[in-house]
């Protein structure tokens, strides 16, 4: 008997000692290869019980000279910076990580960045109202992408009905705007905020400043990528698509990357990250808001505000692999020193289960589909070794409560 | 009441502000209600028994046994918040045993287009009434003080918001006003626009060394508010 499950996760459900996270975590992907057979690679426990973000933690707290690696980024800075027009790129939505990142490359290191966003599937009015915010109060130009609507609602249904990760099509976007903008625009660097190492990528990743290009660069023949589990050519002849309706969708090239020759940087390596400081420098800023109520799935009220369809994102981590948002929340708080592994675990118990109704019907009318069918397929993709069926529903086996 | 941070040690705090002449505590669980835990007894029972000033405790409050327990561990006063919602007995049933100058409405209220609504929960979720509709629901003849907090400017330093006084027109209880207050000339001002504040409460302007009491309470009395030095 095989000792991962369908996922590829682990079939014994170990709790990291520091945190909340579980050795379920999956690293993050490149999303444009994806199939509904993946194995996950998924977060590293040391032998004393310790997840790797955990261990960097302790290394960004006590080990790193963050003088010398700010020397870095003014050295990195000098080399880009422009006389006339843009000489960075900073993806990101407005929230506090890349109002954070923008502001301060622009006035403490001299540079002139260009923001640009990948738009939410359905904007909320409060992350409207702070991407506005960004601009107006923080001072910086942005370009928002926004794709097609129709072709982005039958991605996110596939995304969900194939793989349970009906936030696969945003996370593309995401990943491939920077660097396409920049490609496009002939600007050569692009700076992300933290790097996803800190979170439950290989810890090896944070001891390099520059984004694996894997993730935005890929020479397979087009249509032989995937989206939503299916092959691009499935796609366009299941919906009679045009091919270059496809383009957002699509990595860089080598030759396309090469022409400009773009490096993707995390401003993480150079800065020391925190979240709640981004918040509060957000706040002072440009003009960042959080959110007027606490958001399902979690205590927290100021991260992944702008999409209502994001705690649908969180609800199917939940759902694959017993990690929902509170869980997320509190394992990078107690890392941060904000909370205690008491107090998170708390946390989890509380929060991490709660359905996201607040937005559920416009999910449901954004994929279209019926509540029916969501429950059927959330249910599908439960693993065995997670979940058990009683009499009061769905519960989970082996809560980090117990 | 986002993104918290930890300024230090709630003992070596209470010290300096005692030192530096504050009038009265504030010992606020800001987080009680979310977390749902437990009040924290032994920390009110080691601040009580180290200073003189009157000690007001908030936070996570749910019944009359656990303000019992704060009473037993020395506090002079408790406050409560989304324990008056959960529980609409609780004013009454404190302000019976212990009296209502022992008692602070304890009110965190947002801003909306339509007017102020009503917060718990460490100013996360909406208690259901506005700040008007609740003031008439609650026993206000029960409880000696309010506090009022404004969720938006909380630990901003952006000042208070003068406007949201005017929603207390009417309101015979003396107020004590928290939420982004950070100057003598603040002070002054708001204080000069509604009779009934009686007093401010402060958090990240000390913390973080903006002002000291010291030198607050000396300029309101050079402008004539009556202060104790």
């Amino acid at each position: 008997m095989s000792n991962l499950s369908r996922y590829g996760t682990p079939i014994t459900v170990e709790y990291c000692n520091k945190c909340v996270i579980s050795n379920q975590r999956p690293s993050s992907s490149v999303e444009f290869q994806a199939s509904t057979k993946d194995q996950k690679k998924t977060i590293v426990f040391s032998e004393s019980g310790v997840c790797q973000p955990c261990e960097y933690s302790i290394e960004k707290e006590h080990v790193i000279d963050w003088s010398l690696r700010k020397e870095e980024l003014h050295r990195l800075c000098d080399r880009f910076r422009s006389k006339k027009g843009y000489d960075v790129v900073v993806p990101g939505s407005g929230g506090k990580d890349s109002a954070y990142a923008s502001h301060i490359l622009k006035t403490e290191f001299g540079m002139n960045p260009l923001t640009v966003t990948w738009a939410p599937h359905l904007y909320t009015e409060i992350g409207w109202q702070n991407f506005q915010n960004w601009m107006h109060i923080g001072g910086l130009d942005n370009l928002l992408y926004t794709p097609n609507g129709k072709l982005h609602r039958i991605l996110t249904r596939e995304a969900f009905l194939n793989l349970l990760h009906p936030f696969q099509p945003f996370i593309i976007g995401q990943k491939l705007t920077g660097p396409k903008i920049a490609a496009l625009m002939d600007i050569p660097l692009i700076f992300y905020g933290e790097n996803q190492a800190e979170y439950g990528n290989n810890v090896s990743e944070n001891f390099s400043p520059v984004m694996d290009k894997g993730f935005y660069i890929d020479d397979t023949e087009f249509t032989d990528l995937r989206i939503g589990g299916k092959l691009i050519r499935e796609l366009i002849d299941e919906y009679s698509l045009d091919v270059r309706e496809f383009a957002p969708y699509l990595p860089l090239t080598s030759s396309e990357a090469r022409i400009s020759d773009v490096e993707v940087h995390y401003l993480g390596y150079y800065l020391k990250w925190d979240s709640q400081e981004c918040f509060y420098y957000a706040t002072k800023h440009t003009g960042f808001m959080p959110n007027s109520s606490r958001t399902e799935g979690s205590y927290s009220k100021y991260s992944s505000i702008d999409d209502k369809i994001d705690p649908f994102h969180y609800y199917t981590t939940l759902i694959k692999f017993g990690i929902g948002r509170a869980s997320y929340d509190a394992a990078q708080e107690i890392r941060n020193g904000k909370i205690s592994r008491e107090e998170g675990v708390n946390l989890v118990k509380l929060y991490d289960s709660e359905f996201p109704s607040k937005y559920f019907e416009d999910f449901l009318e954004y994929i279209g589909i019926d509540a029916g069918v969501f429950s059927s397929t959330v249910n599908s993709f439960r693993p065995d070794h997670l979940w058990l069926k009683s009499d009061s529903g769905w519960v989970l086996k082996n809560p980090i409560w117990q | 009441m986002e993104g918290l941070r930890k300024v230090g040690s709630p003992q070596e705090l209470a010290t300096k502000y005692v030192t530096e002449g504050v009038d009265e505590l504030f010992l606020f669980d800001s987080v009680a209600s979310l977390y749902k835990r437990e009040v924290m007894y032994g920390l009110i029972g080691g601040l009580t028994s180290s200073f003189m000033v009157p000690i007001t405790v908030s936070g996570g409050i749910k019944n009359l046994a656990q303000a019992h327990k704060i009473f037993r561990a020395g506090a002079d006063r408790v406050g409560v918040n989304t324990g008056a919602v959960t529980n609409p007995d609780l004013i009454s049933q404190i302000s019976d045993m212990y009296g209502s100058q022992a008692l602070v409405l304890s009110l965190e209220v947002k801003r909306f287009r339509d007017g102020w609504r009503v917060y718990g929960d460490a100013g996360r979720n909406d208690l259901g009434f506005y700040l008007e509709e609740y003031l008439l629901r609650v026993p206000l003849e029960r409880v000696g003080e309010i506090l009022l907090t404004c969720v938006d400017t909380d630990g901003t330093l952006n000042g208070f918001p003068a406007d949201l006084l005017a929603s207390l027109r009417g309101i015979n209880r003396s107020i004590i006003i928290s939420g982004g207050i950070s100057s003598g000339e603040e002070i002054a001002s708001l204080a000069t626009r509604n009779c009934l504040v009686k007093g401010v409460a402060l958090g990240r302007a000390l913390h973080e060394n903006v002002v000291s009491v010291n030198s607050l309470k000396f300029y309101l009395q050079a402008r004539g508010f009556e202060v104790r030095i």
